[in-house]
């Protein structure tokens, strides 16, 4: 009658099984592969060597109420725009003068204004849109 | 990272500033003449002769500056954006 049950199950849990309590466990046909000790190892040196998790990008924490820094950007910006645009203006004003007395008036300053009016007018419209966006990162409704 | 951006800033418009002098010191002492009067305004010499010149050419003194230019507010939004107010 133990033939009759599946060997790979306690008989105890089988139908017709009438015996005392639950019998030995039964060694299921596909022997079970131990573990071997080694296996614990590489596990181990797994959590070890895997990176830390990874960390949420940190989003920029300043302050824009009282910085200092945002204060002086904006003054720069203010600052090389106006004086861009200025320096334009006197280069074109320069090479349409008729002055000619002297070289530096005519040859030196018109290029060398003109050379740079571009610089400081990008650099300080670049510099107003990073205010104004460093501004807008940080703002809030007010609160209700 | 902050000090080195203004550091980089004041190195680079003040070598370019003195770039440029020379540029210019250098191109007003040895002018160089043109050959054709067509389009040229004539100016008088130190020594109260007519002359003309070669126009002075822009040279990377002007890049140099322009890059100085540049590091200033790259300075400052760095600035600005790491600073918090100090609690005591």
């Amino acid at each position: 009658m133990a033939t009759d049950f599946d060997p790979r199950f306690d008989p105890a849990f089988q139908r017709g099984y009438d015996g005392p309590g639950v019998g030995p466990v039964v060694e299921p046909a596909r022997p079970v592969v131990e573990p071997v000790e080694t296996r614990a190892a590489p596990v181990a040196e797994r959590v070890e060597t895997s990176p830390a998790p990874a960390e949420p990008l940190e989003p920029l924490r300043y302050e824009t109420r009282g910085n200092p820094w945002l204060r002086a950007l904006w003054v720069v910006a203010a600052v090389f725009t106006v004086a861009g645009l200025l320096a334009t203006y006197a280069a074109q004003s320069l090479m349409q003068g008729a002055n000619t007395s002297s070289a530096i008036d005519y040859y030196v300053l018109p290029l060398t204004v003109s050379q740079l009016a571009p610089w400081f007018t990008v650099t300080g419209l670049f510099a107003g849109v990073a205010a104004l966006v460093l501004n807008a990162i940080r703002w809030r409704p007010e609160a209700q | 990272m902050t000090l080195a951006l203004l550091a980089g800033a004041v190195v680079a418009l003040g070598t370019g500033a003195v770039w440029l002098v020379a540029d210019v010191a250098d191109w007003f002492g040895h002018p160089m003449a043109v050959s054709s009067f067509a389009g040229l305004p004539v100016f008088r010499d130190a020594a109260g002769n007519l002359a003309m010149y070669e126009p002075y050419l822009p040279g990377p003194a002007f890049t140099l500056i322009g890059f100085g230019v540049v590091l200033v507010p790259i300075a400052l939004i760095h600035a600005a954006a790491r600073w918090r107010r100090r609690v005591y």
